[in-house]
């Protein structure tokens, strides 16, 4: 558990290294194995195709030792974000985007609908207008101006 | 080179691969020839699954890998057992044993 603590940063953040260093151990393998075609008598060629025969495709081995790693998801993610760089601008304008609009609505409905007005008994706060040709609120005589209203 | 191979049970590979470090540290090309040999090529180890297992195991932290001069005088990545490897090949191989003598058992059963 402590290891992998300390093995999956250099793996995903040292990644270039440690594709390296890949790249060289198989390459080291595929060499020793050519020797040892060719110490039995083989040429050359006949030695290098059947290493490579054996070896079977270097990139699928590769693609199981990042597996093996155990960083995998989070490297390809890394590559595919390098490879399509407007994709993935893209999804975050959108995300940035979605969130932003529905913040602000939000926040709109709060302070309209749901919060309560910031007055005591607000439940008793009335809203008075006249009908007629003289609608709206305006400058106006209500007829018992003076008295308070109670609901 | 007709000599019949049998695939590796699960779990085998990395059994196999603490084994033959316990002898010493080794590069990955070495521990293949080297459990070909001692099994007198029954068992071959491909490529394609030792280097997953090593890295498997390092990360684990039951091996650890370190950059040295190989025989022929080329730079290698040698894998060799740390403590807690030590450990797990005890337990790896007392499971292996217990395993392969219930087998047996009910192989020869009558």
């Amino acid at each position: 558990m402590l290891n992998d603590l300390r093995y999956r940063p250099r793996a995903l953040f040292c990644r270039d290294a440690v594709e390296r260093e890949l790249d060289r151990e198989l390459n080291f393998h595929f060499e020793n194995e050519a020797e040892k075609h060719r110490s039995v008598g083989m040429t050359h060629e006949e030695a290098v195709r059947r290493a490579r025969l054996s070896f079977g495709g270097q990139e699928q081995i590769k693609e199981d030792c990042r597996e093996a790693r155990g960083t995998s998801l989070v490297e390809t993610t890394i590559q595919e974000l390098r490879k399509y760089p407007g994709f993935f601008a893209v999804a975050a304008l959108t995300l940035a985007l979605g969130i932003g609009a529905s913040t602000a609505v939000f926040s709109l409905v709060n302070t309209i609908l749901l919060k309560p007005l910031p007055y005591s008994n607000a439940n008793q706060v009335m809203m008075l207008w006249r009908g007629g040709p003289l609608a709206g609120i305006g400058d106006m005589p209500w007829p018992e101006r003076q008295r308070h209203f109670k609901a | 080179m007709a000599t019949q191979r049998i695939d590796l049970p699960r779990g085998t590979l990395d059994l196999l691969i603490l084994r033959t470090l316990l002898l010493g540290a080794q590069h990955g090309w070495a521990i293949s020839e080297r459990v070909q040999q001692v099994s007198s090529d029954v068992l071959q180890i491909q490529q394609g699954s030792l280097y997953p297992a090593l890295h498997r195991l390092e990360r684990r932290g039951w091996i650890k890998a370190t950059w040295g001069a190989s025989e022929n005088n080329r730079r290698a990545k040698y894998y060799e057992l740390t403590r807690s490897g030590n450990k797990q090949l005890a337990v790896e191989t007392d499971a292996w044993r217990k395993l392969t003598a219930a087998v047996i058992q009910v192989l020869e059963s009558v």
